[in-house]
């Protein structure tokens, strides 16, 4: 795919629009010129011409054109002026000896109306013409009677406006050259200040992409002579280089976690199995330790089972089969599967709710491992000899299940980070049972998978309740049996 | 020599303990960072082998407040961290050693034992002294080259003596580094293991090599009459 770019945009319509601004405003100025020129021009025409009019003349009752008369007897005149009368009655025409054999168009305008108009000259050169239609002036005590009105003479004084229009052609070029001049100047100013006013921004792609794997994270140094309009996009990609930072030390803490929690089982597996083996023990010696060491590699087994199915969670590739739940049943059947653990730890289990069926649309296995990480997690940190506190209520879009415990060890401060994975209260690993430290996470992800939500509160009184909220319709895409799209 | 595991991993912790025991190890142990510093800033060990990712307070941390406290006991870090970034983390946070898990009991042990021998400045693993040998590493004793049967506390009391050779070491302080606490005792009961190490070791008129400094406790030096 083609990228447009700024440079070339910028470059191109710049000089493009300068270009054609400067063009409109030269042929501007040459049409005024021009004007001017051609208006002073017809001016003059008409100041000579009306000059020669006045000698068109009655005397003694008929029409004489003086005029010829006085250019025949000026050398100069004779031959430069050019022109042409016709009597309008009679036809007949008077011309200027510089006319020679050829003629002037004959046109004009109404009485005293002045025309002016370009025409080839009978030598072949341009030229420009006034025509207008004229009285005769009375001459003398001899044309008593004579109505000049019923005489009327045309009048035409042509000149060559060569030598003008050579002036005005000398101008165009030069207007022209000097354009393009100008233009090519032009052209190279936009490039350089085009150029000089992206070169930050080149700077900041080569110190991306100089960007080693050990800095990726640290935010770009945004230079004094950035342009505003770059920095905040600078600024935004600095804020998007810090959550991406954010994000991967959550991973590398996660992954230390996980190599910690899977490293330290077996230095327990190793250093177990070679101190069996440091020296000649009894038979019975030998099973304890052989089974300490299989203890430990069940608990790490469980461990893996778990980090695997966060990851499947996490990354959006867990299978899922919704179907319609008794969800009091799912939660008594859990209650029943840990029932041993609560009576060691002398325990009570108790429902809030008579009710026994509250439906949900959700995956049995998921939701199973859901309950038993919350009812176990309870059990775990609740003091002996307290009641854990189940709770279901439900309404047509959803079923929210709590379970409230006496929370030990346990500060506000705790619960933003309680479902960050392995985050664990003050106290000995597996002092509380076997806890992995990610079962509050997993919750967190099933329930992101199933669209729902869950909570932490702490009251006043050191009890903690979580509130699972699942609603009656899964998310969109999770259709049974089909993988989760992100 | 007493060492110290802080470690919140139930069996690596019982193992460790129980390996450095049958090396004649004093051992305290503990499973959470706090109590751990508190340990180590109220007790004096030969060697500290410390896990970092601990609750309550982390070994990183622990270790930074014990070496701000101007403790200089050798501490060797045991974690699950591998990275060289990470190792270099901790040994400049002021750990001598750094042992990634899993890893060897044997290896532990070695390691450990390195550093009690940097600590007073041995660089073998054998102790000499006159025509005294301790093999530290297969904790034998013998005297002109004939070996010497001594009991476990007697090995630890002969080893502790040798490590701090031509030093008058006070009885507090082999008491420190020989005696569990559990272990309990009489106020004389240093006095008769070292009667009973001077009877075994000045066999056949040979010098005798611990010396009692009156009132202030025992030194092992051939040249003090």
């Amino acid at each position: 795919m083609k990228r447009p770019s700024i440079r070339k945009r910028l470059i191109l319509w710049t000089g493009l629009l300068t270009g054609f601004a400067m063009v409109t405003g030269i042929l501007i100025l040459y049409w005024g010129i021009k004007k001017s020129l051609l208006n002073q021009f017809d001016e003059i025409m008409n100041e000579a011409a009306s000059l020669v009019m006045i000698e068109v003349e009655v005397k003694n009752g008929k029409v004489f054109h003086e005029w010829k008369e006085a250019i025949k007897n000026d050398d100069t005149r004779r031959e430069s002026l050019l022109i042409q009368a016709w009597d309008k009655n009679t036809g007949e025409t008077f011309k200027s000896p510089a006319l020679g054999t050829g003629s002037l168009e004959r046109r004009s305008g109404a009485l005293n109306e002045r025309i002016f108009y370009n025409l080839t000259l009978p030598n072949g050169e341009r030229g420009r013409a006034m025509a207008t239609e004229i009285l005769p002036t009375l001459e003398g005590d001899g044309n008593k009677g004579f109505d000049v009105t019923k005489h009327p003479q045309i009048f035409i004084w042509a000149d060559s406006t060569e030598p003008l229009l050579r002036e005005l052609e000398n101008v165009r070029k030069n207007l022209i050259l000097g354009a393009v001049a100008f233009l090519g100047l032009i052209w190279i100013a936009i490039w350089a200040v085009v150029s000089k006013s992206l070169l930050p921004i080149s700077e900041l792609s080569r110190e991306i992409a100089s960007r080693t794997d050990d800095h990726l994270g640290a935010p770009l140094p945004i230079p004094g002579r950035l342009p505003v309009e770059i920095v905040g996009a600078a600024e935004n990609f600095n804020i998007l280089l810090k959550r991406i930072e954010g994000q991967r030390e959550r991973d590398r803490e996660f992954s230390l976690h996980v190599s910690h929690e899977l490293r330290t089982p077996l230095s327990g597996i190793q250093t177990t199995l070679e101190q069996c083996l440091s020296k000649d023990r009894s038979g019975q010696d030998y099973k304890e330790r052989v089974r300490k060491a299989l203890t430990i590699t069940e608990g790490l087994r469980r461990m893996v089972g778990r980090l695997m199915r966060f990851s499947r969670l996490s990354r959006s590739t867990e299978v899922i089969a919704p179907e319609k739940l008794n969800i009091r049943k799912l939660i008594d059947r859990q209650c029943f599967l840990l029932e041993e653990q609560i009576e060691d730890a002398k325990l009570k289990i108790a429902w809030v709710v008579d009710q026994t069926e509250f439906w949900g649309i959700a995956d049995r296995e998921l939701l199973a491992i859901l309950f038993a990480n919350l009812i176990g997690n309870a059990i775990s940190y609740s003091p002996p000899h307290t009641s854990i506190h189940l709770k279901l209520e439900e309404d047509e879009q959803k079923t929210s299940f709590s379970i409230s415990n006496k929370a030990t060890d346990l500060c506000k401060g705790d619960l933003s980070r309680l479902f960050e994975p392995f985050f664990r209260q003050a106290g000995e690993r597996g002092a509380r049972g076997d806890h992995s430290g990610i079962g509050l996470s997993l919750c967190s992800e099933i329930i992101r998978v199933l669209g729902g939500t869950i909570k932490a509160n702490l009251d006043q009184k050191n009890t903690i309740t979580f509130t699972v909220t699942l609603f009656k319709r899964l998310p969109e895409g999770n259709s049974p049996g089909s993988a989760r799209s992100g | 020599m007493r060492v110290l595991v802080v470690e919140d991993y139930q069996p690596l912790r019982e193992n460790i303990t129980e390996c450095l025991l049958e090396q004649n190890f004093v051992v305290d142990t503990t499973a959470t960072g706090d109590e751990g510093l508190w340990l180590a800033t109220n007790q004096l060990y030969d060697v500290i082998l410390l896990d970092i990712m601990l609750p309550n307070l982390d070994g990183l941390t622990l270790l930074k407040r014990l070496r701000a406290s101007g403790s200089n006991v050798p501490a060797i870090l045991i974690s699950a961290r591998d990275s060289v970034e990470q190792r270099i983390e901790g040994l400049e946070t002021g750990a001598d050693d750094y042992l990634v898990k899993p890893f060897a009991l044997e290896e532990m042990l070695a390691r450990v034992k390195a550093q009690i021998r940097r600590r007073y400045q041995k660089k073998s693993p054998l102790l000499n002294l006159d025509d005294l040998t301790i093999d530290t590493q297969k904790q034998l004793v013998a005297r002109s080259g004939e070996e010497i049967p001594l009991t476990r506390k007697e090995y630890k009391i002969l080893e502790y003596l040798a490590y701090r050779k031509g030093e008058v070491v006070t009885r507090p302080d082999i008491w420190e580094h020989v005696y569990d606490d559990q272990e309990g005792g009489l106020s004389n009961t240093l006095d008769v293991y070292i009667g009973y190490l001077r009877r075994k070791l000045n066999t056949g008129n040979r010098p005798n090599l611990i010396k009692t400094i009156r009132g202030r406790g025992y030194t092992l030096d051939p040249e003090i009459e």
